[in-house]
């Protein structure tokens, strides 16, 4: 026979050693690599499928158009408020565009931003009542159809069942239909004033023809009726692009404002100049003089861009391709426990097979065949498992937006990469043991020499403390960090925890044997002893705990932390009501601190600017370049919901100065600071307002936790746009840029027992005219519904980890029956010195509990690390200020779901030792 | 019949393994008994049943037929916890490749068996005294590997008598020794029977080890083949030629 021969007859012989004396931990293996196989394909490849599919069709959203013109020089009017038309787009401009070379169709049209809701009649059903204050009046609250949101653009709003949504309203020209509306179904909705809905809010709200939805604009609220449902073909989630089509008349009503087109669509001949075209837009634009944009392709790529893959969610991404990870390392570690096991097991064969000459390489060898093999059958039985979980779901859910989301080619292969990768991984070290196996080897069980672990754990110490030096400090903040500094400080930390292992165990197991030995009546001689065997296999089982209890613990450190910048807590008005477009006529504007129920009204008056120079907010996730402008009476405002200012002068503000969110010294500390100006341009086109550039100074800090979600709530942002910062203001410098606006906008501080309805009533009957709209908002109930949208959000992230958790348990179950077979030996000594099976399952419960004690303590360490650097990272790039708060649920839950790991993995050790007969079977010498 | 003054006594003890599909007995049909302050040498070749007798007496195993009897009572039939705690308190254990925790200093070795006891702490005056008795006296805070075969098998034995045991059971005690060194452990188990009233059972296959004892069983596949007073055999050497004697029909299968 061959020397190749001869390797691969020992390799299957030592394969088949493996599955008999290993049956356990073999498949235990098999399913860890399964689960993680599985994993890979059903949360990362499908996550990427879909994100790509996503980012594919975002950036190919212009539908039938290839360009899109807009106002504004910036394309403003995609992202419009509930606010009049913009100004429009000149018809010379318009002229020059449908007569450029290269332009087959152009349609012109206005849109701006509104709420809709769906309003009864036929296609209604399923709806439950919406939360007081959320419709704007009696008996038409808002009804929401569908609980199951489905469609993207819906779910990326944060839009939750029971609100309404915001959506474009577009009124195309004269005679022209609107993109994907047939142009009879045009001619009837003109001709019946109704309106063309897209299907995809058709679908969440339930809508077909004849339903009725409201409409709420700046121009007040109207109830009409759905002429047709045009399909989109795909779903649209730029927003903006789909929007509900309404006939000049229902148009102007809605928006408060003279139909002006301030959009244009254009399509290109096939085969156009494209780069023609464009320059032509310039031209016409540079002669016009019109603030206007062309948006094309680059334009839809880039608002793809932060929902394609990794660069969306916030660090919500993180979280699933951490669970692939840390799921691929519990198969690691399992694969490694079950090689170690049996080379544990073979140990006196390959001590006598290297005395008889045999090459290290052939154990080597036949070591690395068993990984794969066991690799090779869990990554199958997990393809088939992921190729079943996502087909079974993803296509399900993008079935949702009209999509046929398919696994990349490719994706199989993809998930035996890091199956692989973790297989040699664990080969190394197992490589290793078999090699240096000593051929006068004897079965018996090792010393641990009083050093081990003393080493690694002060190296550990010195990985896990470089982790906040690293990523607690401006080093973080460099062009380096994302790539480098941070990926590196988070492995310096899971290393460092790894490393530390063995000597927490042994510092326990000197300081905690006494008490735990008196609990469970042993000496603590026996737990210290029996701490120092099986150190390695111990320390594996519990590495994988304490990475899987970390993940799980900064994932619940990082959901509660970040959600108490959207709560508004204790500190909030009671009620906020805003006047939709404008407040109560002047004489009439003390009425609202009249009404029965009211405490107190800080009376504002609400418009908008933009940050002139807004490149400090880049990368900022939270931070839109808009600001909420107010001229308030600030002790007034402070007092009413016990704010309070965090920096700056508590005294009247002057002319030119402003107070400002804490928020926006955050966004750039260098660029915002008391004292220093900065640029802002109005918005709206308010009539007198001066357009130019101009500065204000801030001279205070404010901080109102949860503002952000608040003035979403309650429509004082522009549509969806997100602001910076709410900036207080006295009357003259709010005048220079918005004088006609009155008091729109009251923070109500209300009586116990209020009636919300009641109080609605009362502020309809203050409106200027009977269609403005007022929109009251109960700020307690937003905040509960933030609150369940948080808890929401973070379940979920929750499941994983658990999972991860939960597979780790099989490592630990694995590791630590290693480590009990590692020490058969001296437990059958035990056992023959007089030991009795209750004192042994004692000893094996106590040394578990301080297993468990150094996974747990480690784990809380690690997560402290990791969630403070995630907390840190988020505040900076969300602009917000979330404290480090403490889950004590979820740490209980970890800590008990770590604890019953241990335990029940020790336990589930105990057959090792009796599976031979007889006390002192185990020991060796011991024959018949 | 055994005789009520015996310490301990096996009847009609049997036991088999199952190895796959083959049942092979191990022990059939063994009676004996031995009496208090006596040093026994149980002689067989491998795999005759010497330690499968060991481990019965030492209640390791459960007989699958006959029973043990300790101070005249049956001790095979006790429940696990109960022969636990006899073996605690009145056996003590010799182990043949000594098996000592290497993590453990010779000084915690030795006090082992009495930290698995509910009151554990005491009898510092009866360590010191074996220690000494058995001359590790200066290797006291030393691990198992930094010590000499010999100076383990003696704290091997030392552990065994740390609970002042009436029984010590001993396997193979001077396996791992030369000459020299395994008459100075027989010299210490004979002295232990005659100065510390300990019986010894000691399981061996060497003459040389035998002639310590007062009294000789011979097994021979599972079966005893002889019980007497080692006064039938005079010296080491008519011991031996006895042995062979008695071992060759066993070994050309002849019952």
């Amino acid at each position: 026979m061959t020397a190749a021969g001869r390797f691969w007859r020992y390799a299957a012989l030592s394969v088949g050693a493996m599955v008999r004396r290993q049956p356990l931990a073999s498949a235990l293996s098999v399913a860890a690599v399964a689960l993680a196989a599985g994993m890979v394909l059903r949360v990362a490849c499908a996550f990427s499928a879909t994100s790509d599919r996503l980012g594919e069709m975002m950036a190919d959203a212009a539908l039938h158009f290839d360009r899109v013109v807009a106002e504004g020089a910036e394309g403003e009017a995609l992202d419009a408020a509930i606010a009049r038309p913009h100004p429009a787009l000149p018809e010379a401009l318009l002229a020059a565009v449908r007569g450029a070379e290269g332009v087959e169709r152009c349609v012109a049209g206005a849109v701006v931003t509104v709420e809709v809701y769906p309003g009864g009649g036929r296609g209604m059903g399923r709806g439950r009542p919406g939360g007081p204050g959320g419709s704007g009046g009696p008996g038409t609250r808002p009804v929401n159809v569908s609980t199951n949101i489905t469609d993207p653009m819906f779910r990326m709003a944060g839009w939750m069942p029971g609100e309404m949504a915001l959506c474009p309203l577009f009124s195309p020209e004269e005679g022209a239909a609107p993109s994907g509306v047939e142009a009879e179904q045009w001619a009837r909705c003109v001709e019946e004033g109704a309106l063309a809905v897209p299907s995809s809010l058709a679908r969440q709200y339930g809508l077909e023809a004849g339903a009725e939805v409201f409409l709420a604009g700046a121009g007040g609220r109207a109830r009409v009726a759905v002429g047709a449902v045009y399909e989109t073909g795909r779903a649209g989630a730029v927003r903006g692009l789909f929007p509900v089509c309404a006939p000049r008349e229902v148009f102007e009503n809605v928006a408060g404002g003279e139909w002006m087109a301030n959009r244009a669509y254009v399509r290109l001949r096939e085969g156009a100049d494209a780069a023609g075209f464009e320059a032509a837009f310039d031209a016409a634009v540079a002669e016009c003089g019109a603030a206007a944009a062309l948006l094309g392709p680059e334009y839809w790529r880039e608002a793809a861009a932060p929902f394609a893959r990794g660069r969306g969610g916030g660090g919500f991404d993180a979280i699933p391709y951490s669970a692939v990870f840390l799921a691929v390392m519990a198969a690691l570690f399992l694969l490694l426990s079950t090689l170690a096991m049996n080379i544990q097991g073979q140990r006196r064969e390959l001590a006598v097979l290297r005395a008889i000459g045999a090459p290290s390489w052939m154990p080597a060898g036949a070591v690395v065949v068993q990984g794969l093999l066991l690799a090779a059958a869990g990554w199958a039985v997990g393809a088939a498992y992921g190729l079943w979980a996502f087909r079974g779901t993803v296509p399900e859910a993008a079935r949702g937006w009209g999509h046929v989301v398919a696994l990349a080619r490719g994706g199989l292969a993809l998930s035996a990469v890091p199956v692989a990768v973790a297989t040699l991984l664990a080969c190394v070290p197992a490589v290793w043991m078999a090699t240096r196996l000593h051929p006068l080897e004897s079965g018996a069980i090792e010393a641990g020499g009083a050093g081990t672990g003393r080493r690694a754990f002060v190296s550990g110490s010195v990985a896990m403390l470089l982790h906040p030096l690293l990523a607690w400090t401006p080093l973080a903040r460099g062009p380096l960090a994302q790539s480098f500094v941070l990926p590196a400080a988070y492995l310096l930390a899971m290393v460092g925890a790894v490393l530390m292992v063995p000597g927490l165990l042994r510092a326990l197991a000197g300081l905690l044997a006494r008490p735990i030995g008196a609990v469970l009546r042993l000496h603590p001689l026996l737990l210290r002893d029996h701490n120092r065997g099986g150190l390695w296999q111990q320390t594996l089982g519990a590495s994988a705990l304490v990475v899987s209890l970390a993940f799980y613990l900064t994932t619940a450190i990082w959901g509660e932390s970040m959600k108490i910048p959207f709560l508004a807590g204790d500190k909030a008005p009671d009620a906020i009501a805003v006047f939709l477009p404008e407040g109560p006529l002047a004489e009439r504007a003390g009425e609202v601190a009249a009404i029965p129920g009211v405490r107190a009204d800080s009376a504002m008056r609400l418009t908008h600017l933009r940050l002139a120079d807004a490149d400090a907010l880049r990368g900022k996730f939270f931070a839109g370049s808009e600001l909420i402008l107010l001229r308030a009476d600030l002790p007034g405002f402070l007092s009413l919901a016990s704010h309070r200012l965090v920096a700056g002068r508590t005294g009247p503000i002057g002319d030119g100065e402003c107070v400002v969110m804490a928020q926006m010294p955050l966004a750039d500390p260098d660029a915002f600071r008391i004292g220093k100006p900065f640029g802002v341009y109005p918005l709206g086109g308010d009539p007198g307002a001066d357009t130019s550039r101009s500065e204000l100074v801030p001279v205070g800090v404010l901080d109102i936790p949860g503002w952000q979600l608040i003035t979403k709530s309650t429509r004082m942002r522009r549509g969806m746009n997100r602001s910076l910062s709410l900036v207080f203001v006295n009357d003259a410098t709010f005048d220079r840029y918005a004088p006609g606006v009155r008091e729109n906008c009251h923070w109500l501080a209300l009586e116990p027992g209020t009636d919300l309805r009641e109080l609605q009533k009362a502020l309809d009957a203050l409106r200027p005219y009977p269609s403005a709209y007022v929109k009251l908002t109960d700020v307690a109930g937003a905040q509960a519904m933030i609150a369940r949208r948080s808890d929401s959000v973070i379940a979920p992230l929750l499941r994983l980890p658990l999972m991860v958790l939960g597979l780790s348990s099989l490592a630990v179950l694995v590791s630590l029956v290693a480590a009990v077979w590692s020490r058969r030996h001296a437990y059958a000594l035990l056992r023959a010195l007089g030991l009795d099976r209750g004192r042994l399952v004692r000893l094996l419960v106590g040394e578990a509990l301080l297993l468990a004690t150094a996974s747990v303590l480690l784990g809380t360490l690690l997560a402290v690390l990791f969630a403070r650097t995630g907390i840190l990272l988020c505040n900076r790039t969300m602009t917000v200020q979330a404290p480090f708060v403490w889950p004590w649920r979820a740490w209980t839950t970890g800590a008990a779901a770590t604890l019953g790991a241990v335990m029940a993995g020790c336990l589930l050790a105990l057959p090792v030792l009796h599976r031979r007969e007889g006390a002192g079977a185990g020991l060796a010498g011991v024959d018949r | 019949m055994v005789q009520a003054t015996m310490v301990m006594a096996a009847e009609g003890l049997g036991k088999a393994f199952r190895q796959g599909e083959e049942r092979i007995a191990a022990l059939d049909g063994v009676s004996f008994g031995v009496e208090r302050g006596t040093f026994t040498a149980v002689m067989g070749a491998s795999g005759s049943g010497k330690t499968t007798l060991l481990n019965l007496l030492a209640g390791l195993l459960k007989p699958d037929a006959g029973r043990i009897l300790l101070d005249g009572d049956d001790f095979s039939s006790l429940k696990d916890s109960e022969r636990a705690r006899l073996r605690r308190r009145r056996i003590g254990f010799v182990f043949q490749d000594y098996n000592l925790l290497p993590n453990l200093t010779l000084a915690e070795n030795v006090r082992l068996p009495r930290l698995l006891d509910e009151a554990p702490e005491g009898a510092e005056g009866w360590l010191a005294e074996i220690v000494e008795f058995l001359g590790l006296g200066g290797r006291l805070k030393h691990l198992p590997s930094q010590l000499s075969g010999g100076e383990r098998q003696r704290a091997a034995i030392a552990r065994a008598l740390a609970m002042k045991p009436e029984i010590v059971l001993a396997d193979e005690p001077t396996g791992n020794l030369d000459l020299r060194g395994s008459t100075h452990v027989c010299e210490l188990l004979r002295r232990l029977c005659r100065e510390r009233g300990c019986t010894v059972l000691a399981v061996t296959h060497a003459p040389h080890v035998a002639i310590h004892a007062d009294r000789v069983l011979m097994l021979g596949d599972g079966r005893l083949l002889a019980d007497r007073p080692m006064s039938d055999f005079g010296d080491a050497e008519q011991l031996a030629i006895a042995y062979q004697r008695l071992l060759a029909p066993v070994a050309e299968g002849r019952p």
